[in-house]
């Protein structure tokens, strides 16, 4: 039995080369938005990258699928490009939201440490979630599932802190910890929803 | 319709393996594979037209509501007439016209008593086959006049004229173009409310359109049976994967 | 022009000129036939009992000509039959051991010296009878004729595509219905010309009916098991007998057998053309 390369396969690998230019950029994006407050303007330009990127691969996605027709790995493939595009769009959008709730902190007197662990996760659950989808390594996907009750968890016990600070800190500072700790958790979802995606492509089972 | 243990030999080429199917009622079922699989030789097992090559050899059941029709006990011509064909070439017969191409099967089977009931029943038959306002004005036109998709439609006609049981087709639309071929799709999906249709494909994507159910045939095994919306997202076989990805083929 | 295409030319040139050197035979048989022969017919002719050898009466080929179209009918209806069943069977069943023998000895029948054959009928017919009769020599003919309709039947049978037998078959018709009401007909010219070849040979065939037919040369048809005349034969005998009259009737009767035999060439010529087109 011989196999046959297709057309489609060239496409195919365009597809997966779009997606890991995003992949890389929204680690960039990520890892700005934290640790460098003075680049706002920056990150929101490379957010609106991603969002330019995304519009590409539905385009070149839907192309795809009128061209040649996919069916079964190469229609499911094809699907999750899609979405995952959408969800590191996302994911450079909330990244954006971070760096200009950052701009709009306090100075002095506002200690950011509550959320040096929850973003550690997060951004590696993205990390693990993009390397998972490009590799279709299952297990990896299947991992950062399970790491979402973890931030869950985080999430909770944070805001619970910040509760408890209540009238005690600046309300500006109370505020940008709060939104930052919330756009944290939704990019956690993404992360998420690429495992699911990935498991998609792989396995067709949702 | 249910086929058991179906083997096939031509001499002593084993091209049929141990074929179990179950075709339900009212359904497209389609059979799809590369060529030489063995789908037309499995279709043609189905209405025992395999017995037109001598060096054919059966063995197992096609059972069709309940009768095994390679029971001793069975009339081969019985069995045919269960069962309407349609091929891969349009063959409507070259020197009749239409209305006899229709008329033919019902006629020398005596399935008609007077030639009102004849002719009301070829109109019938070339209305079903969404022919009749192509041919109505002129039906003793030969059928070779006619173009190719109208050929094949004239060629649903008269297998649906002996009102079978079941519709065979053989890769009905392979030597049509694409609007002719269309237009036998949208045919089938209408048929399939009397009828129950089984069809043979080497394209993938035809099956995908038009079938209810899909069977994966290579080199003479069933590989994959399933309904079509699974075996076209996510098939469980990583040959029929290949197949329908147009890896293999 | 260069050399090569010189060259060419000149072969070109000799291989047209051998082509018609090879069909001049034919047509130098035709003209002398109908110049000959065409000054002798007229529509008495045909129907006239032979003049007698000395004189200059008038006279016919009428009992030879009704002999040879009472023989080729007798020939047709008997050889026709069985070739074109022969025919059915060698194609439907050619992968029969009892076909290929069929076949075998319907080629060896083609090449048979057709007087044996007329030998034959003298003893199974002819002893038997004690009388030269119609009947054996349409029976010697019918067997000449045999193997040329079976042999043509055949190819007019497995020149119907596969596709169209399977058609046929599908509508769950029994075999001699399916072969005989709807494939005969896609078969038809085929068929019509496998007759056509035969009646031709039954109609110029002379060496069957020496031993067969006596040949009543003044008598018209009186019974199949009475004598009869054909025209190859009367041709055969007036050419050998020694009166200068005769031999103007052997002209004729040449002439009327040739139109006869170029009728039926150039209808089965139409059949075919008519069949591609």
């Amino acid at each position: 039995m011989r196999e046959i390369s297709r057309p489609l396969d060239q496409g195919l690998m365009k597809l997966r080369n779009m997606i890991n230019d995003m992949r890389i950029l929204v680690r960039k994006t990520l890892e700005s938005a934290y640790s460098d407050k003075a680049t706002a303007k920056r990150v929101r330009e490379m957010s609106n990258e991603l969002l330019f990127l995304m519009d590409e691969v539905s385009d070149f996605a839907v192309q795809l699928m009128a061209r040649y027709q996919p069916v079964a790995t190469d229609l499911r493939e094809i699907k999750s490009a899609i979405q995952v595009a959408y969800d590191f769009s996302r994911i450079g959008r909330y990244a954006a939201n971070i760096s200009e709730t950052y701009s709009m902190m306090p100075g002095e007197g506002c200690d950011t440490s509550m959320l040096q662990d929850m973003f550690r996760i997060v951004f590696e659950m993205v990390d693990e979630a993009g390397r998972a989808y490009v590799e279709k390594d299952l297990a990896l996907a299947e991992k950062v599932r399970r790491r979402d009750d973890e931030v869950d968890g985080l999430y909770a016990e944070c805001i619970k802190q910040l509760i408890q600070m209540g009238g005690k800190i600046d309300i500006k500072c109370l505020l940008s910890l709060a939104l930052t700790l919330r756009y944290l958790e939704r990019i956690a979802d993404h992360a998420v929803y690429i495992a699911d995606s990935t498991i998609y492509t792989i396995t067709g089972r949702k | 319709m249910e086929i058991c243990d179906l083997n096939v030999w031509y001499g002593g080429n084993h091209v049929l393996k141990n074929i179990n199917l179950k075709i339900p009622k009212n359904v497209i079922f389609a059979i799809m594979g590369p060529s030489g699989c063995g789908k037309s030789t499995l279709l043609r097992a189905m209405n025992r037209l395999l017995e037109l090559n001598p060096t054919a050899k059966v063995s197992g059941q096609v059972m069709v509501d309940g009768i095994n029709i390679y029971s001793d006990k069975i009339d081969v011509t019985w069995v045919r007439r269960q069962f309407g064909m349609v091929f891969q070439i349009p063959n409507p017969f070259p020197h009749l016209s239409i209305y006899d191409n229709v008329a033919i099967g019902p006629k020398l089977n005596g399935l008609t008593k007077s030639k009102s009931e004849l002719d009301q029943l070829v109109r019938w038959a070339l209305e079903k086959a969404y022919l009749w306002d192509e041919v109505k004005d002129d039906l003793r036109r030969p059928a070779a006049a006619l173009s190719g998709g109208q050929q094949q439609r004239l060629c649903i006609a008269r297998a649906i004229a002996l009102k079978p049981r079941i519709i065979l087709m053989d890769e009905p639309t392979a030597n049509l173009d694409p609007v002719a071929a269309m237009k036998i799709e949208e045919l089938m999906l209408e048929l399939k409310e009397d009828y129950t249709i089984v069809i043979v494909t080497h394209n993938p994507q035809q099956a995908a359109r038009v079938s209810d159910y899909v069977a994966f045939l290579y080199l003479g095994e069933l590989v994959e049976v399933g309904e079509t919306s699974q075996v076209f997202t996510r098939p469980i076989n990583k040959l029929t994967e290949k197949y329908v990805v147009g890896r293999i083929g | 022009m260069s050399f090569r295409k010189i060259k060419e030319r000149i072969m070109l040139g000799l291989i047209a000129i051998l082509a018609l050197l090879s069909a001049v035979p034919i047509f130098a048989i035709i003209f002398s036939v109908y110049f000959e022969g065409m000054k002798h017919v007229s529509l008495s002719f045909l129907i006239d009992l032979p003049p007698p050898p000395i004189g200059d009466k008038a006279g016919g080929i009428g009992p030879a000509l009704a002999g040879s179209l009472i023989l080729i009918a007798l020939a047709l209806a008997i050889g026709g039959t069985i070739g074109f069943f022969t025919g059915l069977f060698l194609s439907e069943f050619s992968h029969t051991k009892l076909a290929q023998q069929t076949q075998m000895i319907l080629q060896i029948m083609v090449e048979f010296p057709t007087i044996i054959v007329g030998l034959f009928a003298y003893t199974v017919l002819v002893l038997p009878l004690k009388r030269f009769n119609a009947l054996a020599g349409a029976f010697a003919l019918a067997i000449v004729i045999i193997p040329y309709i079976a042999l043509n039947v055949k190819e007019a049978y497995k020149s119907i595509s596969f596709t169209l037998k399977e058609a046929a078959f599908s509508l769950g018709l029994s075999a001699p219905t399916a072969y005989l009401r709807v494939l005969l007909g896609a078969a038809k010219s085929g068929v019509l010309t496998a007759l056509l070849i035969g009646m031709a040979k039954a109609a110029g065939e002379t060496a069957p009916l020496l031993f067969t037919i006596l040949g009543s040369t003044f008598t018209y048809f009186a019974g199949l098991d009475q004598p009869i005349h054909a025209i190859p034969l009367l041709i055969y005998n007036f050419a050998l007998s020694p009166y200068e009259r005769w031999h103007q009737v052997a002209w004729g009767a040449s002439a009327v057998l040739l139109t006869i035999i170029l009728t039926i060439f150039l209808v089965s010529r139409m059949i075919i053309r008519g069949a591609r087109t």
